[in-house]
């Protein structure tokens, strides 16, 4: 049984990763080893291909672009999901369902139906072509509001209470006490918001226009329009883009997971 | 008293203030603007147009409306139940003790945090024409090589496999949080009571998962009518539109056309099938699961 079992993943496994493994032996081929049939590079591996790669158009830019677009995203989320839960749990008060409840309703509206009147509303207020417009008209409020909501219901009042005749402001109790308690929901809101937005594809392709604005997979698609038989070099900017995401994985593989499954798990229980 | 009971206003009304105030005006606002866009004529430039229905049954009568909606609907059936499925396969197999368990998750689900236009992309160029490494493996065992992404019912073909590659590794995890819910203890009565291990399977396992299923179906389903980045990076909707998608159409439609309002239309009817699935959801799984929270 267990045989079996070790056979099928072995099976699983080898379909996963070829994929990766042939974008690795493309990344270190030359221009006559593309045109050979055999998958490994016949002679020399040109690892040369990933620095001459990246520096054909401005990677640099993408990536210090999508860095801080996913930082900015992540932390004003979590900052203003958590405030928003806060006040949607531990405050009575009249509307407060009311309000819950509409939040809950935009979240099973697709982003696509929002899409077309948040570009003409970016394009009034100046936000086209801006790293401000990849940030916040897709910030993930309703779900992270929904998230924290349910998480921050389950710390107890009493202690809010304590906090309360102890004499700390409700801003106190906020940052200090509630906050911290959190970290485990701020984490795996965090981890799905970042990647979210560091993988973000349909919005930035309609609102970005110049290249220096460009985030990786939007300067990714260009790149590969431009140069679509640079196979190699396709295939090395698109190893050097994945690399931090693996690493992260690889090093915080629980937290990604959660953080990423979130919305299916705190559905489920 | 009246300050008190003003005070218990003004606090959670600031917290919540800025979420209000961005939800306002890039959610709430543009889902009515959007509804009032799909019966106007509506360019880029220019006044709107009050004209009805006219936009929908514009879309309803043509014949790209109709081969995006069929792809779309393609693409759902074919990925979310052989996606479930792996994702079931797949959990119950790591759910064994088995050595290096969470290797085989972590290889599993790693495509998922992955870029879809870097997946594309190489999934792209396995498929190529001229040099693709699966033309190649079909040539040495003598089959004539494929013009994979050109020909429409390929295309599609070669997208949803990938799709379903990168994707089920999130059912997977899913299912496998589900499997932690059910209690040793039944599978103790079961084996007591002389239950084989396939018997025990399908009669206590996968009954008890029912809510998971239902939960990663309707879940795959409606992230499956947005598909979008892939059927953009690997066919453009093409040859001509034969590829497309209700999301690329409704992306041809606003920012290669410039007709907002037609666009419009298209995407009100991708929320009332996004609607209609989550109200399944909400109507069949909330009730189950709904005890333990």
């Amino acid at each position: 049984m267990k045989a079996v079992a070790y056979i099928l993943l072995l099976v699983v496994t080898a379909v996963m990763l070829f994929p990766f493994l042939f974008m690795v032996a493309t990344a270190c081929k030359d221009e006559a080893q593309l045109a050979q049939p055999e998958m490994l590079p016949q002679g020399a591996w040109h690892f040369e291909n990933f620095p001459t790669a990246w520096g054909k158009a401005q990677f640099n830019r993408y990536l210090v672009n999508s860095t801080a677009v996913g930082l900015a995203t992540t932390l004003l989320t979590l900052l203003l999901a958590s405030m928003a839960g806060f006040a949607l749990s531990k405050y009575r008060f009249k509307g407060r369902d009311v309000i819950f409840l509409a939040i809950l309703s935009t979240l099973m509206v697709p982003q696509q139906v929002t899409m077309i009147p948040n570009f003409l509303t970016c394009s009034r207020i100046g936000l086209l072509d801006s790293l401000t417009g990849l940030v916040i008209p897709v910030l993930p409020l309703s779900f992270g509001i929904f998230l924290m909501r349910q998480f921050i219901r389950g710390v107890p009042d009493d202690l809010i209470a304590a906090a309360r005749i102890d004499g700390a402001s409700d801003l106190r109790i906020f940052f200090q006490l509630v906050m911290p308690l959190c970290i485990p929901a701020l984490a795996a809101l965090g981890v799905f918001t970042f990647m979210a937005s560091w993988n973000g594809f349909l919005w930035p392709l309609i609102i970005l226009d110049t290249p220096e604005k460009y985030t990786l997979p939007i300067g990714l698609m260009r790149f590969s329009q431009q140069f679509s038989v640079e196979q190699n070099h396709l295939m090395a900017v698109s190893i050097l883009i994945t690399l931090p995401v693996l690493i992260l994985f690889v090093v915080f593989q629980r937290a990604f997971i959660r953080g990423l499954t979130v919305g299916g798990l705190s559905d489920e229980g | 008293m009246s300050r008190r009971r003003r005070r218990q206003w003004a606090v959670p009304l600031l917290f919540l203030a800025p979420s209000l105030a961005v939800m306002a005006l890039f959610s709430f606002y543009p889902m009515l603007h959007a509804i009032g866009m799909s019966f106007h004529r509506w360019r880029i430039l220019g006044d709107a147009q009050f004209l009805g229905f006219d936009n929908y049954t514009m879309l309803l009568q043509s014949n790209q409306f109709w081969v995006a909606l069929r792809n779309t609907l393609l693409f759902g059936l074919i990925t979310v139940p052989v996606g479930v499925v792996l994702a079931l396969g797949s959990a119950l197999l790591l759910n064994m003790p088995l050595r290096a368990r969470g290797f085989f998750r972590g290889v599993i689900f790693f495509p998922v945090t992955v870029s879809m236009v870097v997946i594309a992309l190489i999934w792209s160029w396995m498929f190529s024409e001229n040099y693709g490494i699966v033309n190649s493996a079909l040539e040495a065992v003598g089959i004539e090589p494929q013009n994979w992404l050109a020909e429409p019912t390929r295309a599609l073909a070669v997208i949803m496999v990938m799709s379903i590659w990168k994707g089920f590794g999130y059912g997977m995890v899913i299912y496998l949080a589900g499997l932690q819910t059910i209690p040793e203890t039944v599978y103790e009565a079961a084996r007591l009571d002389g239950a084989s291990r396939r018997q025990m399977l399908w009669h206590i396992t996968i009954p008890l998962l029912n809510p998971t299923t239902l939960f990663v179906t309707v879940i795959s389903f409606i992230g499956s009518f947005q598909v979008f980045d892939q059927v953009y990076v690997m066919t453009e909707g093409g040859p001509g539109y034969s590829t497309s998608v209700l999301v690329h159409l409704i992306y041809e439609l606003a920012y290669v056309r410039f007709r907002m309002g037609v666009a419009c239309a298209a995407a009100i009817i991708l929320l009332l099938i996004t609607v209609a699935f989550t109200l399944i959801q909400i109507r069949f799984i909330r009730p189950q699961t709904g005890e333990g929270s």
